[in-house]
């Protein structure tokens, strides 16, 4: 996996000061309906069970570009 | 989640958010991390179930769902969380730092604006501009971790 550095013309850990938090947006883990896992524990218990056949999506805009289930 | 809990899920990365979770709900990957707005809909159509939330609270917009962290004793402290803030040029005076805060904090209590942001999937947390700092910097310890763990690479 990568991380893309783009041109930034400024650091934002030097330049930038934090003024006010607004809110933060958790990801939601969802599956197919006829999926048969119903819980977060099930979810854990089920992707063990299936170690390499199981997949998962993300987008950039729910998850930055760090991946979540990493 | 998987060097934590020891899985082994296969990361697929999507470039928009509505194409994955459709693809969860047609089959071709087995779930998706979402944000709730782009699942919500699929959720309420009865294609798609929220089986988990990555903060480490509830989310009150599904109060039945339990966090990640809450999983499995090897989850306890995860926590993946997309988030938005304001910051200003580092000159800016400490006094209109507080006021910009103060003037945020009183939006965010606006019951109009929680709504607006309840149906993005925003969960707004309330925060002094310094406890947002210390918020920036356990963010960015924690990325880092990630990144060095995950032995992702930066490209130009």
């Amino acid at each position: 996996m990568a991380l893309y550095k783009d041109k930034m013309s400024y650091d934002p850990q030097r330049e930038l000061v934090a003024v006010a938090l607004m809110g933060i947006v958790p990801c939601v883990v969802v599956v197919a309906t006829t999926t048969p896992v119903g819980t977060a524990a099930e979810l854990i218990a089920y992707a063990r069970a299936n170690r390499g056949r199981l997949s998962f999506s993300s987008s950039p805009s729910a998850t930055r570009s760090t991946s979540p289930a990493s | 989640m998987n060097s934590m809990a020891g899985t082994d899920v296969l990361h697929v990365p999507y470039r928009g958010a509505a194409p994955a979770v459709t693809d969860v709900a047609t089959g071709a990957v087995t779930m998706s991390f979402s944000g709730l707005a782009a699942a919500l809909p699929l959720i309420q159509d009865g294609r798609l179930r929220a089986v988990a939330v990555t903060s480490r609270e509830r989310m009150p917009q599904l109060p039945d769902v339990t966090p990640l962290a809450e999983a499995a004793v090897e989850l306890k402290g995860y926590e993946l969380l997309n988030w938005f803030g304001l910051f200003a040029p580092a000159a800016t005076p400490s006094a209109i730092v507080a006021r910009l805060n103060e003037i945020v904090v009183t939006g965010l209590r606006d019951r109009a604006i929680s709504q607006t942001l309840d149906v993005q999937g925003i969960v707004p947390r309330i925060m002094t501009a310094v406890q947002y700092r210390e918020f920036v910097a356990a963010e960015t310890e924690k990325f880092g971790k990630i990144v060095a763990q995950a032995n992702i690479k930066v490209e130009n």
